[in-house]
């Protein structure tokens, strides 16, 4: 099958050439729309065609331009990269979907598209990357296109936000080309490859050197993927944010980072790591404090986007956990969450934005009664809430159970009670909202549901929870090769 | 003298580690956006400084394959700080654009002061 060869370069060089169209097409909202739309769709196909190619014929590595390995630049998709690429591609067009059609909350669709179709370029070359400095490229674009989807809504705060975002943000690249620069000292290599098989020999001889890099690692992609303590930037970044920015951040962007480092973590550095440094146990224990205070923080919150900002942060801890646990079951679990989470996070965040722009209203304790005006919006949020919470039928279900089972699996059953204890912190937060949407005294909000083209991304994710929790066995080959890539 | 030897040889990576340090602190103490932005060039620029140094040679010539050079420096870190550069002055251009929108609509470059207009207006 030689048909997707090039699928890996053309699924982000699509994406960058509609990226320049939609500017250029001016206020052709139709035309607009079309390129924007199809650019997501053709991604989406070429994605599928080479994860189909990668389970048939093993990791596909590609050589740009044909140069070959050590000098050229090589792009290399094994199953992980193969899946976070299809997770990002099919959440990404429902996303896309929704900013065409949905409310606008910008005053230029053309720039804020080029921005959208940048980010998702930059991370379907992230999840996709064999060299590490062009992983750090697209690192830097997706940090800079993430940061201007915030700043695009152009209110006080959101700009406030977005540079608060850029600083930390910055100071994460830092880290990063600091971590990178270390290792190509003692290495001489940022093929990943290369790097791998170069420091079984120096690494011996560099202990320092390696575990500068590896902290320095740790911390910069802990703050971009918001792992706690380094989180302080993402609840006013995600929820000051237009609604499909909100979705896509909090679905889609923690999450790439995430991906990335694991990538390294297998590839680059070798899992030898994981025995050399204790990297596993400050996953465990910072994603216990994300657990913990994402949701406790979220209880308090009266904001609705600010609740489920908090919530994305427990949620990373929950996939940083899967990967701490570091067995068969709690990784699939993990990466099971990466897709759960993104499509049950992006449903909660565009439902969240239609209330928000048909009622009105913000604050939680507003909500009273409106689940009865637009019973649709509200039943999409409830099929949210509850795959979050992890009640059985729903994609949160699955993950929280391998996780749970990962736990057990690594005879550390205080995590299995940890990932009950934030399921019983979710349904602590989420229930009452829906409980006083659907029954509590009316108020005097004047609220329908929207027109059906709205709506019609958010039913699709919402189906989307229920097909993933009730089949499950659809990702089955995927990830758990996934997690063989890590557990040999 | 082992320690100033040792210094000798290695003060491009000590003065870029410094640099990196200042920059990250102006980065995150100072309150002036401004100087926020100069302490992410300056962390950008030690950086650049560190990578460059390791390909770096002493005595070595420029890579350009001649008669009579033995030793040539590592051409790879400098060709990766080109590209660093332009991502480094991106994000400043992006940065100094929102600090001219922030000073729009706030009318301070103070952080602290930015942090306490917004929650007035939230409360």
């Amino acid at each position: 099958m030689p048909e997707f060869m090039h699928a890996p370069v053309l699924i982000v060089a699509v994406l960058l050439l509609a990226a320049f169209i939609t500017p250029l097409l001016g206020k052709r909202q139709a035309a607009t729309n079309a390129v924007f739309l199809g650019a997501g769709v053709v991604a989406l196909v070429l994605s599928v065609g080479m994860t189909l190619r990668v389970l048939a014929q093993g990791t596909l590595s590609y050589p740009v331009g044909g140069w070959p390995a050590p000098y050229g630049i090589v792009v290399l998709v094994d199953v992980f990269a193969a899946y976070s690429s299809l997770v990002l591609a099919t959440v990404a067009l429902i996303i896309f979907w929704f900013a065409a059609f949905g409310p606008r909350e910008v005053r230029h669709n053309g720039a804020y598209f080029t921005l959208i179709l940048l980010l998702t370029a930059a991370m379907q070359g992230m999840v996709m990357a064999g060299d590490l400095f062009n992983l750090f490229v697209f690192i830097e674009i997706s940090s800079l296109a993430a940061i201007a989807i915030i700043a695009i809504k152009g209110t006080k705060e959101s700009v406030e936000a977005s540079f608060r975002y850029l600083v930390l943000s910055a100071l994460g690249s830092g880290g990063l080309l600091f971590s990178i620069a270390l290792i190509f000292m003692i290495t001489g290599h940022l093929n990943m490859d290369y790097i791998r098989t170069t420091l079984m020999v120096t690494a011996e001889q560099y202990p320092l050197n390696l575990l500068t890099s590896i902290g320095l690692m740790v911390v910069g992609f802990g703050v971009k993927a918001a792992l706690f303590p380094m989180h302080v930037w993402l609840p006013d970044a995600h929820s000051n944010a237009p609604t499909a920015s909100s979705a896509l951040l909090s679905g889609l962007v923690v999450k790439v980072y995430i991906i990335a480092l694991m990538r390294i973590a297998y590839l680059a550095l070798g899992l030898e790591i994981f025995a050399l440094f204790p990297i596993r146990h400050l996953f465990l224990a910072l994603s216990t404090g994300a657990l913990v205070a994402g949701s406790v923080f979220a209880m308090v919150q009266d904001n609705v986007k600010r609740l489920l900002a908090f919530s994305t942060v427990a949620q990373v801890g929950c996939i940083f956990l899967g990967f701490g646990l570091f067995n068969q079951r709690a990784i699939e679990g993990g990466v099971l969450h990466i897709l759960n989470h993104a499509v049950m996070k992006s449903l909660l965040f565009l439902t969240a934005g239609v209330i928000i722009h048909q009622s009105g209203i913000k604050k939680l304790s507003q909500f009273s009664g409106l689940g009865r005006k637009m019973p649709l919006t509200f039943a999409a949020f409830t099929i949210g809430a509850m795959s979050m919470v992890g009640v059985p039928g729903t994609a949160g279900f699955i993950s929280k159970l391998y996780l749970a089972l990962g736990a057990l699996d690594a005879d550390m059953l205080v995590f299995a009670v940890l990932i009950l204890i934030s399921s019983l912190l979710n349904a602590a937060y989420y229930f009452p909202i829906i409980i006083s949407a659907f029954f509590g005294r009316d108020s005097d909000a004047e609220a329908t549901d929207p027109a059906f083209a709205v709506l019609a991304p958010v039913a699709v994710l919402a189906g989307m929870v229920f097909f993933f929790g009730m089949f499950p066995s659809l990702m089955v080959p995927l990830v758990r090769q996934t997690a063989l890539l890590f557990v040999r | 003298m082992v320690i100033i030897e040792r210094l000798y040889t290695n003060i491009y990576y000590l003065i870029s580690v410094v640099l990196f340090i200042i920059g990250f602190h102006t980065m995150l103490t100072h309150n002036n956006l401004l100087k926020k932005i100069m302490g992410m060039n300056i962390m950008d620029t030690s950086l650049f400084l560190f990578f460059v140094s390791i390909g770096y040679i002493r005595g070595g010539q420029a890579p350009i394959l001649r008669e009579g050079v033995i030793q040539y420096v590592n051409p790879v870190p400098s060709a990766l700080i080109l590209t660093g550069i332009v991502i480094s002055v991106s994000f400043t251009a992006f940065a100094l654009a929102l600090v001219v929108l922030l000073h729009k609509q706030y009318g301070t470059i103070d952080a602290d002061k930015i942090i306490a207009l917004r929650s007035r207006r939230h409360a």
